[in-house]
């Protein structure tokens, strides 16, 4: 309850901290909501600013991103809305005579010849035409609205920085100068900044209108499910989806379809045209996506028709979870799971993961890339050099486990003894059953399918690494071997999504001439020309040899050292790889056969 | 004044009426039109005074909710470490230094254990006071350096900070007592009841003869130190050294840091306790010396007067306890065999025993004493509206003799809240918050 009406002056202490103040209760104080300037959840704070001058009130012009072009300068700034010298109580004598001292004594000069000018001809000046602040002047310094360039002329600033400018304007006077922009005319006003909140009752001042603080809000659900700028709301729907597959449609397990045209289209989830025929494939930059997607009126009355996504997937009315896999048959023995993993999955992933760098190393880089010709080049093989070197850095990851599973089951008396393996596999895997040998190729379409169907799921990897898996459910085994085989055979997967997905971004040049521009015509050099490279990869090989031996036998700060400088010797041999490539030398990591 | 009811107190002052709130011990400048109405509900009683001020908002916060203490943490002990003095003043509450019995000097061990049992479960952070008293201590200097010392060991051990006291006489201090104190910052309180003859009347060497001359002489060294280490001087009145203001203003010119009154209310054989009368002049003397604070402090100048200070900083912290000090809360009195009492006037009191220091404080005894002595529960303080600036009086003086003084303290309560208001106005300086 407040305080009564009589007039109380707490004296001491806990008087004072016992005294409620008459007023708004704290909720609504613009201190207490959720208010920022961007818009906010409970107010914006930036339209405090739209009256910063009392009497005026200004609309801040700006580009849609600080990053498009000023396409229209003339726009572009604080704009004059109107002029609100009556509705404007800051500006009325009770006010002023009602601020403290010494406010009053700096507000009053400046009130009345203020209301005087805009209720006069200066407020019948600006009344005409279209006025934007020019200049805006306190404590003896003034700020220019425009902004000089490079070649000497000026422009208009755009109005969010304009406004970041008013926001930063002090309690205290204020002089602004206004310039006509379609004709010629400059008016110069002596103001103050509003007091935007009565300094005892901490109420916003009774020039802002109600709904007024909260006309621009975050719609979270409505318009900026669509188009908030800072992706806050927009992160929590998809931007780019595979489209629904019908019943019946073959699926890859996780429920992409096999059928690769299909699985690798991916649709704007916010597509205006819902028929499934004619959805266009998704362009890669916003704005252009922006043309086919739903508007605002269309997402506020059709958000029905949006898809439910599972798994990246749009589904329809009906979803059919995909089958369950067939549980993988465990190894016979110790033994044998012990041979598979050192002489079949350990050389396939240190052969694989030289293949993938060797191609990494064939695709150009961003500044070989750039150019005319074809213009989102450089962005292209950003991603897929990105891409690739990460599925082969995950070879290397699952070489690592391969080995530690295998010094693990030495430790744990499993099986008689290890040695680290680091050896290559004369062939690869192309599918069930079938074999094709080891090669250092560039990432031309050929070779890409070829990673892609190592890679491929139920294929040969992670159907191996499945057995090895379900072996170690048993108790017998040390429970995290098994955790590590599920990894590998999960991160099967994900190498499979990339290599299609670079895939997909490299379609575009099908068909160009000169073939694969995105390529360096790069051939396997000589051991010699490669030579400090080869360096290098022996010295990672060494390193690695040694780092796993030490970590087998428990001495675990000599292993990390070792492991450590094969680390270091791994980055050094990616630079020199890339040295070699942009000079067209391949590594021959083995001899061409 | 007469018939003021429970919850609140109005007064009158040169900047209008003003009322205190009890509850939180509140001070509000009202209009006289609410003064009006508040002196029409006093006069109707105590429930139509609640439901003015509910009325008016002031009960929308409670500042009063625990009107007792439970298994408060012990924070300052002083230790009896000399159960004997040197000199014969005859109100003295240790009878002669020996509180009744035979003349001890706390043992090394007693004192040990009593500075170890002070630290004992304060945490990092937390301060603990260590204080010695008597009888008279410089009878037992080796003690009090020792104890000091090992407090400080502890004190950097633990990262808990203590403070130092030490009540004297005065007659046996020495130029490396004034090293001593001022290295460990103690608060040095001597013992003065008045100027020359005055003091000599009452403060005699156990000869007969005065120890004004020796005092004053002695203590030289410490007032020339004063920094970190203060020196006060504390006048215990009686009947006999009435004069107030003159006694102030001369300690004041010698240069302590602080001159404070203490009436002697209580007495083991009643000599030398104020009585009815002395309690009216006493009063008038305090107001007088209040007067004269006024009018330096106003002027800019200084007067440590140390009963005005002290009102002043609780009127405007708007301090209210239910307790008048922390004896037997936070605060114990050792005897020189290790007793813990409710304070150093309870030495060897068994109406203030409460544990020993090895054994520690018995909290069967401490929370009966606690439940008992609360102000809320004494009569006639429940329904007095200083009780909570006041906290119900000295426990030894209640206990022995009871409460004589109620109107003094009222008096000279009145008076500080017109005087806090005064300063406000005319130095609001003086009061940061």
């Amino acid at each position: 309850m407040a305080m009564g009406s009589r007039k109380l002056l707490p004296r001491n202490l806990t008087a004072r901290a016992a005294y409620r103040v008459a007023g708004n209760p704290d909720i609504t104080r613009p201190e207490d909501s959720v208010g920022n300037c961007y818009p906010g959840l409970d107010t914006d704070l930036r339209n405090l600013d739209r009256r910063f001058f009392p009497g005026l009130v200004f609309e801040f012009v700006a580009r849609r991103d600080t990053d498009a072009p000023y396409t229209e300068p003339h726009r572009y700034g604080a704009w004059l809305s109107y002029i609100d010298n009556w509705g404007d109580p800051d500006l009325q004598p009770e006010y002023v005579r009602g601020l403290d001292e010494p406010d009053r004594k700096w507000v009053a000069p400046l009130a009345g010849p203020l209301l005087d000018a805009l209720k006069g001809t200066v407020g019948e000046t600006l009344s005409v035409g279209i006025w934007y602040i020019d200049w805006i002047e306190q404590h003896g310094k003034r700020i220019s609205m425009n902004e000089r360039l490079p070649d000497g002329s000026t422009r208009p600033l755009d109005g969010l920085f304009v406004w970041r400018l008013v926001r930063g304007i002090e309690r205290g006077p204020v002089t602004i100068g206004l310039g006509r922009r379609d004709g010629d005319g400059q008016v110069v006003l002596n103001g103050w900044r509003r007091f935007f909140t009565d300094p005892h009752t901490g109420v916003i001042s009774a020039a802002y209108q109600p709904g007024e603080i909260m006309q621009s809000l975050c719609s979270p659900w409505q318009h900026d499910f669509r188009d908030c700028t800072c992706h806050y709301w927009a992160s929590n729907r998809p931007d780019v989806v595979h489209g629904e597959i019908d019943p019946g449609v073959p699926r890859l397990p996780g429920g992409r379809a096999v059928d690769a045209e299909r699985a690798e289209t991916l649709l704007d989830w916010m597509r205006a045209e819902r028929s499934q025929p004619m959805a266009g494939a998704t362009t890669n930059e916003m704005p252009l996506n922006r043309l086919d997607q739903m508007d605002y009126f269309q997402i506020n009355r059709a958000w029905q028709e949006l898809n439910v996504v599972i798994q990246n997937t749009e589904i329809g009315e009906v979803f059919f979870p995909p089958a369950a896999e067939a549980a993988a048959r465990p190894f016979g023995s110790v033994e044998e799971l012990a041979t598979e993993l050192r002489d079949v999955l350990a050389p396939l992933e240190m052969t694989l993961a030289l293949e993938y760098i060797y191609a990494r190393f064939s695709l150009r880089s961003p500044e070989e890339a750039a150019g005319p010709g074809w213009p989102t080049m450089s962005d292209d093989v950003i991603f897929a050099r990105h891409y690739l070197m990460l599925t082969a850095a995950s070879e290397m990851q699952h070489l690592r486990w391969v080995n530690e599973i295998l010094w693990r089951l030495f430790d744990a008396k499993l099986v008689p003894d290890y040695r680290p393996v680091l050896v290559l596999s004369p062939t690869v895997p192309t599918g069930p059953g079938t074999r094709r040998p080891r090669a250092l190729r560039r990432l031309e379409p050929a070779t890409l399918d070829d990673f892609i169907a190592v890679e491929r799921p139920s294929g040969t990897i992670d159907g191996a690494y499945a057995r090895v898996a379900a072996t170690f459910a048993s108790d017998v085994y040390p429970q995290h071997l098994k955790d590590l085989a599920s990894r590998i055979a999960n991160d099967g997967m994900e190498h499979y999504s990339r290599l299609r997905d670079i895939r997909r971004v490299l379609q575009l040049y099908t068909g160009a001439t000169p073939p694969h521009p995105y390529l360096r015509p790069v051939e396997p050099g000589t051991p010699e020309q490669a030579a400090s490279a080869l360096a290098r990869y022996a010295e990672v090989v060494r390193n690695l040899t040694a780092g796993y031996a030490d970590m087998a036998h428990g001495a675990f700060d000599a292993g990390g050292r070792s492991i450590a400088a094969a680390r270091a010797a791994m980055n050094a041999l990616l630079d020199e790889g890339e040295r070699l490539a942009a000079a067209g030398i391949g590594i021959p990591f083995w001899p061409a056969s | 004044m007469i018939g003021s009811p429970a919850d609140l107190h109005r007064f009158e002052t040169d900047f209008g009426p003003h009322v205190l709130i009890v509850d939180g011990s509140r001070v509000y400048a009202i209009d006289p039109a609410l003064g009006h109405e508040i002196d029409g509900a006093a006069s109707a009683g105590r429930e139509a005074v609640r439901a003015l001020l509910s009325s008016q908002g002031f009960a929308d916060t409670v500042f009063m909710r625990e009107t007792e203490l439970r298994d408060p943490p012990l924070r300052s002990l002083s230790l009896a470490v000399a159960q004997k003095c040197n000199l014969g003043c005859q109100y003295c509450y240790a009878q002669g230094g020996g509180f009744g019995g035979p003349e001890k000097a706390m043992p090394w061990a007693v004192a040990e254990a009593s500075v170890r049992r002070l630290f004992g479960q304060a945490r990092p952070g937390e301060r603990v006071n260590l204080a010695f008293l008597g009888g008279e201590p410089l009878t037992n200097r080796p003690v009090v350096r020792r104890a000091t010392e090992l407090a400080v060991r502890i004190a950097a051990e633990r990262g808990v900070p203590v403070g130092f006291a030490i009540t004297t006489n005065g007659t046996l201090l020495r130029p490396d007592d004034a090293e001593f104190f001022a290295g460990h910052a103690f608060a040095v309180t001597v013992s003065l009841d008045g100027v020359g003859e005055v003091h000599d009347r009452l403060r005699p060497f156990k000869s007969g003869r005065g120890s004004y001359g020796t005092v004053i002489e002695r203590i030289k060294p410490l007032l020339e130190r004063q920094g970190a280490m203060q020196v006060s001087a504390r006048v215990t009145v009686t009947p006999r050294n009435l004069g107030l203001r003159d006694t102030l203003d001369r300690f004041v010119e010698l240069g302590f840091e602080s001159v404070g009154f203490s009436p002697m209310l209580s007495s083991p054989a009643g000599s030398a306790q104020l009585d009815e009368p002395d309690l009216d002049v006493l009063l008038a003397e305090m107001i007088a010396c209040g007067r004269e604070f006024e009018r330096r402090v106003v002027a800019g100048q200084r007067y440590p007067f140390a009963n005005m200070r002290s009102a002043m900083q609780e009127i405007h912290r708007g301090t209210h306890r239910p307790y008048p000090c922390g004896a037997g809360a936070g605060y114990f009195g050792v005897s020189a065999d290790g007793g813990l009492f409710a304070c150093h006037r309870f030495v060897d009191d068994p109406a203030g025993a409460m544990g020993h220091v090895e054994t520690g404080v018995d909290r069967d005894v401490q929370r009966r004493w606690l439940a008992e002595r609360a102000v809320d529960r004494q009569e006639p303080c429940r329904s007095c509206w200083a009780r909570y600036l006041c906290g119900g009086g000295c426990h030894h003086e209640v206990i022995h003799r009871g409460r004589p003084a109620c109107d003094l303290i009222r008096g000279w309560l009145h008076y500080c809240l017109q005087a806090y208001v005064n300063l406000q106005e005319r130095c609001p300086e003086l009061f940061t918050s």
